[in-house]
């Protein structure tokens, strides 16, 4: 095979334009998420906390040293994940090693995600739920959760909204790394598949 | 003087990148974008080669390593199984003929993983080679590429 000769290629031969490429490496995107989760889950943290001194219903700041601690946990697990991610690509490993990494990475991110949003999402909806109808009824959460079927409004919330929570992030998940992970496990199988 | 070795060792193996993205771009951006990656992640291995293997081979493993594992657009992940599906992909300066541009459009038919061992093979890489490079044994490699040469042949054909 002839090499090819493109000098629009070759034009980005230099040390300043290779290292300010920006990198479309999965891994690198998702040790990017972690940070962003990690700003973030801090970002709320801090919101919490301000709520918890301004709030005075025993209950909502039961829900929000809940959430604090959820959020704290989230915060190292996201900075362990973050640390732990690897997205140097080697020449010392083989392509099916390569592609083997990168595939479980990116389903280990997706399966502590997921399982992160099943912790946070019942104490946020029970929370703004309780917050919310106690300010709106002008009346104590315990006056508020009182009333009739507030209880049970509370449970069907919880039973509808915790799975369309979870499931929404599963089709964000899936819309962002679906294709790769397909791509990723269709080239393993390709490799692994000895058929003679 | 690390930045001038590495320019030059890549100036000189640069036909190893154009050859590996042009068989697995479909579109003159995500040429441009896979050339980028290459280099960037050449660049960041860069103080981790000792020199043990040729430059090219290690040029080889990173441009096929990262090559297999970028994230590809949606829309880009297309397979078909004729020659006439797909765009030629030339290129400004391109010294194909009709033969070889009509072998390297049958190349880009086959699976990725495939056209890896293919473009190996073509470039004179002995199958334990290959092997080791994939992660496979030898005897697949071996079956992998009499599947292929069939391929290509029957699209040939077409």
């Amino acid at each position: 095979m002839n090499h090819l000769q493109d000098d629009e290629l070759t034009s980005m031969l230099n040390i300043p334009a290779i290292g300010g490429v920006h990198s479309n490496n999965p891994l690198k995107l998702i040790r990017k998420s972690f940070f962003y989760n990690m700003m973030w889950a801090t970002f709320f943290s801090c919101l919490y906390l301000v709520l918890f001194f301004i709030i005075d219903f025993w209950q909502i700041k039961a829900a929000i040293i809940i959430l604090l601690i959820v959020h704290l946990w989230g915060i190292l697990s996201a900075f362990r994940q973050y640390k732990s991610i690897n997205f140097s690509i080697s020449a010392d490993q083989s392509v099916l090693e390569v592609l083997k990494a990168q595939h479980r990475s990116v389903k280990t991110w997706i399966s502590a995600h997921l399982k992160m949003g099943l912790l946070i999402y019942p104490v946020s909806i029970a929370g703004s739920f309780m917050l919310g109808g106690a300010i709106g009824s002008s009346k104590s959460i315990e006056v508020f959760m009182s009333r009739p079927n507030v209880l049970l409004i509370l449970i069907v919330l919880l039973i509808v909204l915790i799975p369309a929570c979870h499931y929404l992030a599963k089709i964000l998940i899936k819309h962002s790394f679906g294709k790769h992970l397909i791509v990723l496990q269709k080239n393993i199988d390709d490799l692994e598949s000895e058929e003679v | 003087m690390s930045e001038n070795r590495f320019l030059t060792l890549i100036k000189e193996n640069q036909g190893i990148i154009y050859k590996l993205v042009s068989i697995y771009a479909n579109d003159a951006d995500e040429k441009k974008d896979m050339y980028q990656e290459i280099l960037l992640n050449a660049w960041k291995g860069w103080p981790a080669f000792r020199g043990d293997s040729k430059f090219s081979t290690w040029l080889y493993r990173i441009s096929l390593n990262t090559l297999l594992t970028l994230r590809r657009k949606p829309s880009r992940i297309d397979y078909t199984d004729s020659l006439n599906d797909i765009s030629p992909l030339t290129d400004s300066n391109s010294t194909y003929n009709d033969d070889s541009m009509r072998l390297r459009q049958a190349i880009r038919l086959l699976s990725e993983t495939n056209r890896a061992i293919v473009s190996m093979h073509l470039d004179g890489y002995e199958n334990s080679e290959i092997a080791e490079f994939m992660g496979i044994s030898n005897n697949h490699v071996s079956v992998k590429l009499h599947r292929c040469k069939e391929e290509i042949s029957n699209l040939l054909k077409r």
